[in-house]
């Protein structure tokens, strides 16, 4: 319901017929150099940009997402390829769709305006952030296996086998920052735009149900046992009270897919109509 | 009706600069005591266009103003085993059905487990980790987003295994292991908090660790810094059963937005049986390169509201200022009107960094004079570091 107003509000406030729309698609954790095949593949981002008045109005994102949030190579690389695409497009009205902890680096531009004075123009020009399975608050598989590492000093903890991403997304540290350096959530000022979140709240497994095959089954297999790490909502990844800690909760999976559940792997897929639901947003 | 009353309410106010001094600090407020006189690595490179920005909240969403430090809460501990020791079998006790165990070698693929060769024993039982429960292994647990070490095998084991002290052994176990147990559905639960979330390089933090209802046995710990970087704790008995240590970061190791962590290991007793649990949680040290210098001054205009803030810097650098605009409701309550951000270039010495809020979303919020300014935050952009912050800065007659 608040979605549906804040949609006629908008149409209302930007005259969107006059507007030129586009999409950017903004992956998670990970150095990607080809999201659109590796991270997104074809198939979901072709079906998402069928509902842009120009189809040629999208841009996927390559950033090294191994990396802290706030340096050059993740937020400042993101700025730089949204910066570009608004500039060249002259997009006036940007839905921004992320995945996991993709949600934290757009909320890191989001949330500090004043560190890049190319950040204003990107916030001007978004309409809102649809943040697919955001790991807002973090997650304890990050506790879990960055905790170890502190008795691994024959190896140094700090040099680590898991990146920086993994280390920002312990829950203490998620805590810290959205405390402190991101907005959007419970308690502090709410972010500049939308920020609507897409709450994965289940695993399916099983190899008798056609539903664990989307996306890929092997991703499903190790998720169903992360999964008992985790509360019991959740997409194997996320608890389902991270990725509803920032701005505001759009759908539960079940709730717009027809009762089919969405893990965290299937969150970034085609798979239950979610790119219908995607590009039926914009 | 209310946002005309607004407009009229805005256009009241004094166009004439109030000058006026902070309020005094709150309780929870954090002011710098002196000034760090070195510039953060990397400041150099920051932008150097002022930025300011500000943008509508929702009046009827409460905003905190005081910190709210972490509860870090653990059903879990880990442990560093030899092949000697895993080869015998290493005790632990679950205090309910349904534990994970992970087991990580350092050696990588090569002292990887299969599940067939690790045992379970317990309750009279002594069984394969494949009929234990259910198992995964690293390409499967990666595939998941887990970004385990090579040659991880996790096991969460079925309910039929029961709880109580149980060991794992592995015949084949190959130089070290770390050995990580989560008793998910255990009553045995660990918190551990910090008295607040950033700490000013030369003040003191102190951490806390409780187990509701029971009384810990022992508690160590470390805190580590982002270098690498690394100091016991030492904790004391509290009265309550809790353990406490304080400790106080220089400022050679503060090079934020990276935080320090503080873990703490403890031991408690469920059944005559030892329970371990183990926590960290994490935490900022900033190093004071600038504070606000105390004067203020406030005006409006046709532009807006406005508020400009003394700022002395120890070191130069591109420090940014945000507040919350409180306005006053026709009941008498204040309310969060909006968000304000700005962001400039100070050399070392006196400056001033103003915040200003738009005329139509003063007017749109339907609030009125007498405003405030508050969640007044200093933050230093080399660092992305909270230098100072308060609960309630100035009032805007």
């Amino acid at each position: 319901m608040l979605r549906m107003l804040a949609s006629i509000f908008l149409a209302a406030v930007c005259g969107s017929a006059f507007a030129t729309t586009g999409v950017a698609l903004v992956h998670g954790t990970g150095k990607q150099t080809d999201a659109y095949n590796d991270y997104w593949q074809a198939g979901m981002v072709n079906s998402i940009r069928q509902g842009l008045p120009d189809q040629s109005n999208y841009v996927v994102t390559n950033c090294d997402f191994n990396q802290y949030m706030w340096t050059s190579a993740a937020a400042g690389c993101l700025a730089t390829q949204l910066y570009n695409f608004i500039t060249t497009k002259h997009i006036d009205d940007l839905v921004i769709i992320t995945h996991s902890n993709g949600g934290n680096v757009m909320r890191w531009i989001m949330s500090n305006p004043t560190y890049d004075s190319r950040y204003p123009t990107i916030i001007k020009a978004i309409r809102w952030v649809n943040a697919l399975a955001p790991s807002s608050a973090g997650t304890p598989l990050a506790n879990a296996v960055i905790a170890g590492n502190v008795f691994d000093t024959s190896l140094g903890w700090l040099l680590g086998y898991q990146s920086d991403a993994v280390r920002q997304q312990q829950t203490s540290w998620m805590a810290y920052y959205n405390a402190n350096n991101l907005y959007g959530t419970s308690g502090r000022p709410a972010l500049p735009k939308g920020f609507w979140d897409v709450v994965g709240t289940d695993v399916i497994s099983s190899p008798f149900n056609s539903d664990s095959y989307c996306g890929g089954y092997t991703l499903n297999v190790g998720l169903e046992v992360t999964q008992a790490w985790l509360a019991s909502c959740s997409d194997g990844f996320i608890e389902c009270t991270s990725a509803a800690a920032a701005g505001r909760v759009w759908f539960y999976d079940h709730n717009a897919l027809g009762g089919k559940i969405l893990s965290h792997n299937q969150s970034r897929r085609q798979c239950f109509g979610l790119d219908v639901v995607l590009r039926n947003d914009l | 009706m209310n946002k005309i009353i607004s407009v009229l309410a805005l256009s009241a106010l004094s166009a004439a600069a109030q000058a006026a001094s902070l309020l005094a600090p709150g309780a929870h407020d954090q002011v710098p005591a002196a000034l760090a006189r070195t510039s953060a690595p990397g400041a150099s490179g920051l932008e150097r266009t002022p930025v300011r920005m500000s943008h509508a909240l929702d009046a009827s969403v409460a905003i905190e103003t005081a910190p709210k430090p972490y509860l870090a809460q653990s059903r879990e501990f880990w442990s560093d085993v030899g092949e000697s020791e895993l080869r015998a079998g290493v005790k632990f006790t679950t205090t309910a059905p349904g534990a994970l165990i992970r087991l990580s070698p350092q050696g990588g693929a090569g002292a990887a487990l299969d599940p067939a060769g690790v045992l379970i024993r317990g309750g009279g039982k002594n069984l394969r980790a494949d009929e234990a429960g259910a198992a995964a292994d690293t390409r499967a647990l990666r595939a998941a987003g887990m970004d385990v070490t090579e040659g991880t095998l996790a096991m969460r084991l079925s309910s039929a295994v029961g709880q109580g002290q149980l060991e794992i052994a592995a015949p084949h176990a190959q130089g070290r292991y770390l050995v990580h147990v989560f008793d998910p559905n255990s009553a045995v639960v660990l918190g551990f908090s910090a008295d607040h979330d950033t700490v000013l390089v030369g003040s003191t933090i102190t951490f806390r660790a409780s187990i509701d209802g029971r009384n810990l046995n022992h508690a160590s710990g470390l805190v580590t810094a982002p270098d690498g970087y690394s100091v016991d704790l030492k904790f004391s008995r509290n009265a309550d059963g809790s353990f406490s240590a304080r400790f106080t970061p220089d400022a050679a190791h503060a090079i934020g937005p990276q935080l320090w962590e503080a873990h703490v290991f403890t031991a408690a007793t469920e059944n005559r049986l030892a329970v371990l649990r183990d926590a960290k949680t994490a935490f900022a040290v900033s190093a004071p390169t600038a504070h606000l210098a105390g004067a203020t001054e406030s005006h409006s205009d046709a532009l807006g509201v406005h508020a400009t803030f003394d700022v002395e810097a120890g070191a130069a650098s591109r420090f940014q200022l945000s507040g919350v605009l409180f306005g006053t409701g026709s009941d008498g309550a204040m309310r969060a009107v909006a968000l304000g951000q700005s962001a400039a270039w100070l050399e070392a010495g006196k400056g001033q960094i103003g915040l200003s809020f738009d005329t139509d979303v003063v007017a749109a919020s339907g609030l009125h004079a007498p405003f405030e300014v508050r969640d007044l935050r200093l933050v230093d952009q080399a660092t992305m570091s909270l230098i100072e912050r308060r609960g309630r800065a100035i009032v805007i007659d």
